[in-house]
Parts: C-alpha cells; sequence; structure tokens
C-alpha cells in the first residue's frame, strides 16, 4: 500500500512524463551581454505556412506555459488538409500564453503564443527559414557549428560531446530532456527515452478474483408478516458546506492528478459476537421468509457509523468547491447479475431495520439475477460494500464508485486463535475489511474514527440497541 | 542530388529508412533526395495522429496477414502492397513544392503513355481519368526541411484495398479521419510496369534539376545498422495503436473514453463510473473494439475492480 506521498510524487511522474518535451527540472535562460530593458509580451502569430492554406489543426504542443525557448525551438505542430507542420518560435524568450488548445482550429495571422523577451536587441524576429548556422558541405562543418550553438545555449546542461552529437543528430533539444545519470548528466538512454515518446504508466490491476456467488434465495412464503412501518421519518436530503482552506488546498492539488487519489485502510473485526448472535437470529428471520446473512448486519452498522462520520457518506460538487453531505445512506453492495457485476444500493438505510435491511438486500439480489434490477436500484449509492468473503480471499483493495468517496471490500469470516485475558489460547472468528477512501476529502483520522465505530457495533452487537427508535 | 531505392519488401524498414534519409542524410548533405520504394508486402499505413480502429478493419488486416504501420507524417490512410509505387521527396523547407512533385509524376506518368488522361486537381491529388484517385499524398514540414511522400497505384488490389480500409462509425474521435475517394490504378488505363514507371519517375525529377545525373543508389535498409531500434519502434503497439488520440467509444452497455493507449474512464450506461479503468492500459482491452465482447471484458474488469 503506497503512502499517500508515494502516491502523490507518482502521479507527479505521470504528469511529467505525459508531456516529454517538458523538463520541469531544467530552466534555462539565456544570459545577454547587453543591459536588458524591461521584458515585453510579444504575440507570436501563425505565420503563412505556404501552399494557401488559411487555418489549421493544432496537433501537438511541445512547449508549455513558463517554457523558455530559444529562436528555432519547435512550439506546436499543425496540420493543414495537405501538410504537417513544425511551427518553430521566431523568438528568444519564455511562452506566456497559449492560444489553442490540441484539436482548435488555427486561423493564420492570428496570435499562436505570447511570449516574453527580453532587451532591444531581440526586438527583431529572425527569418525562421533561414539557417542561421552557415551551411556547410561536410558533416563535420555542421557538427562543429551546432556542437557550438548547444554549449552556447544549453550551459546548464550536462552531457558528453558523444550524447550532445546524438542528440543534434536527431533534432533533440538537450535542455527538454530528462537526466538521469551521475550529478544531473544527460546520457544517451535520456535522449532514446525522450524520442520514443511518452511512456504509457502501467496501472496496477488487482489480482483476479472468482466472482461472488450471493446467498440463496429466500424460504419459499413467509409465515409471519413483517409489521407494517409508520410512515418513513422524512428524509432524502442534503446539505453542503463548502471546503475548508486546508481541503480546499489538498482538493486543489490533488484533483490536478486528473485521478481520484485513494488511500487505503484495513482493519481486523472480532466478530464472534455477531456470529453468535446471527445463530439466534437466523431462525426468527426465516419467520419472515427472511433469509439472514451477515451483511445485514455490517450494513446496518455501517450506517449507524456513518450517522457518526457524516463525511464518509458525501460527494465531491461537480466543480470541486464544496463537499455535499448525503442525508440518506443508500449503502450498495456488489452483487452478481447476468450483466456482469453490479451495485444496487439499499435506500435509507438509516430509517431501517436490520430485518428490513435483510429483505431488502434478498429483493435485489433475486432482482440481480433475474435481470430486473431497475435503475433506481442501481442509481443514488451513496457509499458500498463488496464482499469477498464469500468466495475467499482476505485481503483486496476495492476502488470508489464515484461519486461516492469511500468503498469496503469485506473478507472471509475465518476462525483463527487468539490470545484471551489470561493469555489462553481461544478461538475468534476474525474478519477484514479494506477500505479505500478519497483522498481529497477523507484523511485517515476520519477514516479511523469510522472504522473503530463499525468496530465497535460488530464485535459488540447489542451496543447497536442504543440506536434503536 | 540522390536517387535512392529501397530493396526492402518490409513497411516498417522502409518507413524508418525514410525518416533517416529525411531527418540525417539530408540534414547533413543538404542535397535533395528523391527516395523510391516499390512493392512492400500488403500494408497500411496511418497518418501520424490517426485511429487505426477507426481506418482500419484491424481484424480483417490482422487474419489476412495485412501489416499495420503508424508514420511520422500526418494526413491520411494508404494501402501498400507490390502493385503500387512509394515516392518521397526530400528537399529543403525553401523547395517544397507539392505541386511541383506530383506534377512530376503525372509527366512521368504521360511519359509512358502520352495519351493517359491524369492532371492534379485543386486539393492537389492526382486524378486519372477526372474522377478516379491514383495517389495519396502526405507532407511533413519542418524548419529547414520537406518530406512528401506519395503512394501510387499501379496494380494493386483495389478489393483488398476496400475490404482493408474501413470507416468505424461508433467512434467519436479527434483523429484525423482519412477521405474515402473511389480510386483505380493505371494498369486499368494500361500502365503495368513498375520498373518502367519508376525508370519515368527518377529521369522527371532528375531533370527539374537540370543535371546530368543518372545513378540510382540501390540500398538494403534491412541491413542498416543505424535504423535498427527505429524499425523495431515502429513494430511495437505502442507505437501504432498505442499513440491514438483521445477517442469514445460506445458500446451497447457502456461508454469508453481512450487516450494514447490508455483508458481515460468507463462509464456504464447503468449510471456507473468505474475509476478503477482509469489508467489501464488500452493494450489489455483493445478487444472492444475488434472483437464484440464488452460486456465479457468490461465485467471482468468491474470484478477486479471491486474485488
Amino acid at each position: 500500500m503506497l503512502s499517500r506521498f508515494a502516491r502523490l510524487r507518482k502521479v507527479a511522474r505521470v504528469l511529467s512524463v505525459a508531456s516529454p518535451r517538458v523538463n520541469q527540472q531544467v530552466l534555462l535562460r539565456r544570459s545577454l551581454a547587453t543591459t536588458s530593458s524591461a521584458p515585453k509580451v510579444i504575440q507570436f502569430a501563425l505565420s503563412d505556412i505556404g501552399e494557401g492554406t488559411k487555418e489549421v489543426v493544432v496537433k501537438e504542443w511541445y512547449v508549455k506555459v513558463g517554457q523558455v525557448v530559444e529562436e528555432f525551438d519547435e512550439l506546436v505542430e499543425v496540420q493543414s488538409d495537405k501538410a504537417n507542420v513544425d511551427i518553430t518560435s521566431r523568438y528568444a524568450g519564455k511562452i506566456v500564453k497559449i492560444h489553442y488548445e490540441i484539436d482548435d482550429v488555427a486561423q493564420v495571422g492570428d496570435p499562436l503564443v505570447d511570449i516574453e523577451i527580453e532587451g532591444d536587441d531581440d526586438d527583431e524576429p529572425v527569418d525562421n527559414y533561414v539557417d542561421h548556422t552557415e551551411s556547410a558541405a561536410t558533416d563535420d562543418a555542421v557538427v562543429t557549428k551546432s556542437e557550438e550553438k548547444s554549449h552556447k545555449a544549453g550551459d546548464k546542461v550536462k552531457a558528453s560531446p558523444a550524447v550532445r552529437k546524438f542528440a543534434k543528430d536527431n533534432q533533440v533539444d538537450l535542455s527538454l530532456v530528462t537526466p538521469t545519470g551521475k550529478g544531473g548528466t544527460i546520457t544517451r538512454d535520456d535522449v532514446e527515452a525522450f524520442m520514443a515518446g511518452p511512456a504509457p504508466v502501467a496501472a496496477p490491476v488487482p489480482p483476479a478474483v472468482q466472482v461472488a456467488q450471493g446467498s440463496a434465495p429466500p424460504a419459499p412464503k413467509p409465515i409471519k408478516q413483517m409489521p407494517v412501518r409508520a410512515q418513513a421519518a422524512t428524509s432524502g436530503g442534503s446539505r453542503t458546506e463548502p471546503l475548508g482552506p486546508i481541503a480546499k488546498a489538498m482538493q486543489k492539488s490533488m484533483t490536478e492528478a486528473l485521478k481520484i487519489p485513494h488511500f487505503g485502510y484495513n482493519e481486523e473485526y472480532d466478530v464472534t459476537n455477531l456470529v453468535e448472535l446471527r445463530k439466534i437470529l437466523k431462525p426468527l428471520a426465516a419467520e419472515y421468509g427472511i433469509k439472514l446473512s451477515y451483511m445485514p448486519f455490517i450494513i446496518k452498522a455501517v450506517s449507524l457509523a456513518l450517522s457518526e462520520s457524516p463525511i464518509l457518506n458525501s460527494s465531491l460538487s461537480p466543480d470541486g468547491t464544496q463537499i455535499i453531505y448525503h442525508e440518506d445512506h443508500n449503502i450498495g453492495f456488489a452483487t452478481d447479475t447476468p450483466h456482469g457485476l453490479l451495485v444496487p444500493n439499499i435506500k435509507q438505510v438509516q430509517n431501517l431495520s436490520i430485518l428490513e435491511v435483510a429483505q431488502e438486500l434478498n429483493r435485489l439480489h433475486q432482482a440481480g439475477l433475474e435481470n430486473k434490477l431497475k435503475p433506481a436500484d442501481i442509481q443514488g449509492g451513496t457509499f458500498s460494500l463488496s464482499n469477498i468473503g464469500a468466495i475467499g480471499g482476505t485481503y483486496a483493495k476495492p476502488v470508489i464508485l464515484v461519486p461516492q468517496v469511500a468503498i469496503g471490500a469485506i473478507g472471509k469470516i475465518q476462525r483463527l486463535p487468539r490470545f484471551g485475558p489470561n493469555d489462553e489460547v481461544v478461538a475468534r472468528h476474525l474478519t477484514y475489511i479494506s477500505w479505500t477512501a478519497d483522498h481529497r476529502i477523507i484523511e485517515g483520522a476520519q477514516m479511523a474514527r469510522f472504522s473503530n465505530k463499525l468496530k465497535q457495533y460488530l464485535e459488540e452487537p447489542g451496543s447497536m440497541m442504543l440506536h434503536l427508535r | 542530388m540522390a536517387i535512392v531505392r529501397s530493396v526492402s519488401n518490409c513497411v516498417y524498414t522502409n518507413l524508418a529508412y525514410e525518416e533517416f534519409l529525411f531527418q540525417k542524410r539530408f540534414r547533413a548533405t543538404q542535397s535533395p533526395i528523391l527516395f523510391l520504394w516499390l512493392g512492400n508486402n500488403p500494408s497500411v499505413v496511418i497518418g501520424r495522429f490517426q485511429n487505426p480502429w477507426l481506418e482500419i478493419n484491424v481484424p480483417y488486416a490482422k487474419e489476412n496477414q495485412i501489416n499495420i504501420a503508424r508514420r511520422v507524417s500526418g494526413g491520411g490512410t494508404v494501402y501498400h502492397d507490390p502493385g503500387n509505387i512509394n515516392l518521397s521527396f526530400i528537399t529543403s523547407r525553401k523547395e517544397y513544392s507539392r505541386k511541383k512533385n506530383l506534377g512530376i509524376i503525372c509527366d512521368a506518368v504521360r511519359s509512358l503513355m502520352p495519351q493517359t488522361n491524369v492532371f492534379v486537381n485543386e486539393r492537389d491529388d492526382i486524378i486519372l481519368d477526372d474522377k478516379w484517385k491514383i495517389s495519396g499524398s502526405a507532407a511533413r514540414l519542418l524548419r529547414l526541411e520537406a518530406l512528401h511522400h506519395c503512394t501510387l497505384l499501379v496494380d494493386s488490389d483495389v478489393g483488398i484495398l476496400n475490404k482493408v480500409l474501413t470507416s468505424n462509425s461508433d467512434m467519436e474521435t479527434s483523429a484525423t479521419r482519412s477521405l474515402r475517394v473511389d480510386v483505380k490504378t493505371l494498369s486499368d488505363v494500361g500502365i503495368k510496369d513498375n520498373q518502367a514507371l519508376e525508370t519515368s519517375l527518377a529521369e522527371n525529377w532528375r531533370k527539374t534539376y537540370q543535371e546530368n545525373y543518372d545513378q540510382v543508389e540501390i540500398v538494403d535498409p534491412e541491413n542498416f545498422e543505424e535504423i535498427q531500434e527505429r524499425v523495431d519502434e515502429l513494430k511495437k503497439w505502442k507505437w501504432i495503436f498505442g499513440q491514438t488520440p483521445k477517442f469514445t467509444l460506445e458500446t451497447e452497455d457502456s461508454i469508453v473514453t481512450c487516450s494514447k493507449g490508455k483508458i481515460l474512464s468507463v462509464r456504464l450506461k447503468s449510471g456507473m463510473e468505474l475509476s478503477a479503468f482509469e489508467g489501464a492500459m488500452l493494450e489489455d482491452l483493445h478487444k472492444i473494439v475488434t472483437e464484440s465482447e464488452v460486456e465479457e471484458v468490461v465485467r471482468k474488469q468491474i470484478i477486479l475492480a471491486l474485488v
């Protein structure tokens, strides 16, 4: 399990790899011999690329805002219906604005980028299509001239002459290559890696596990009728609360990763008492025609714990600035259906008794098997549980169902030896629940608090009675 | 100036060698090059920013051992087989003229058969008998150099061409789409001899430089050490399929958005968005498009995600 910082680092690596031409570690500043006047911003327009082309599609950016460029550095690749063209810079300076995104249509003559340049002598743009390194007839001459140029430009870039030549031969700007050699030296491998383009980051793939076979359908017909419940307490609302400054900063930086940062939390629950309790209650539920597994207890206990940790039953608003607390605990559970594994949810668990939860659980499970789940059954979930215990396996890493913020995977209940109060060995029933939460909103402490509360309800089921209404 | 001809039939080797001529040899010598590569094994070559699943009937290509390659220049998809000629005009940027190059091709064709109705239209395509496209063209323009390559259909199997180049309309993509046009080959009007045409092309090109140069360099790029690494790269899934820009595929059950070899999101129509897929390698799931096992694959992934 990665620590939060390792995760952020990993995400940051994805970002930098995704735009290989940007070396965020090395910024070049071309030092001028003359004193420079105040920097000014020039709008570099898309120049005529010939063939009567009036507009092009922007295909790939080679620079980004803040990057320092030299004359003739490649800025962008554009495509007309006749050709793909590399547009190079006619100025040396810093990119301060980029006017187009990939796949935008750009008009010839309209500004492409804004470049901040230094000094008076940079006012005149160079003729882009003239080779300013004196054209050479031989390989050697060309090599020397370019090496000179790259030495001038690359004072801060460390690379051996062989690597420099290799880079020059392949039109690679060394300032954009990430060095991995000693002391920040660029190796030939680095240049080759840069040329190869962005490397996809492999997403961790959880080990394949067999699909859970759900519990058998409920007993044939009820003998006793369920008590008709009084009007359900009104609910279904939400309240919103803006993110506090720290949460806001955390959320902003994490969202930039373009991924929901998951953090995991695993806990062992001693459910010996619950096992005993269920033995007693199972026949009683059967009288109502309801099959009672462990899930109803767990689901109800989760709901009770959510009442005390409401942030785990929330969502981030679409614009990412507010936390929406849902009053209803619509707790989903993974179930197998002919369409695959789906996650229907039980609505308003906070208002249901354990028996009612069990009844609804069975109904949804059965509907799933018969392919009769309705959209309403699947939508609106606020929290999810996955029961892998039935198939085996103890630890798992479940993934959050957006826009929820947490999910738990419940492992198999195992009978294991533990030490009693007098150091005697006793048999206990244990299960592990692996929690995953959205780190933009949930902190470790909140998760721990929730888990501890749940632990109490599961380990001491009688404590749930305190909340009976 | 130089006229270089490859004896290789491997499209990947020839593409890599073309890059070499363009980015290394021309840069060093500053001398224009005409690169001729004929008779590739059946292959489909897509442009830099294209979507292979959109352009090509991938299962058909695989079943019929038709190579799929992606080149570095933009533009559309072209079909290569022993019946077509590929030419690359490598010059300085200042010297680049698409019209001129295509004109050379027309002149070369007419040199062989003076009555042939072949001309360059306003889209800068070479048109036979007023309506048939016989050539595809793509250019890559850098600051100081220009690469313009063209294919010329001499005796290609148009039947296979039509079968393998296909349009998948279930896909929403920002990739460059090819424009489908009716094609014919020069053999349909009596020009069948590749060799003669090649000689004519070389001759007409040379003429425009008014030089007495009648040497054609015959090269075997497959034995050329320097390009081997690039050849290997061009053959990799990562380059051919994995470079595909962002696209969205809608199937019965889901909407999948992918970009550059990675899945960006999978949204089930039942309402769930599965963040588990984000970042998953498309390589493992590219079957989504070519085989209709969406449910099975998506199902397995859901299991992996939730369990």
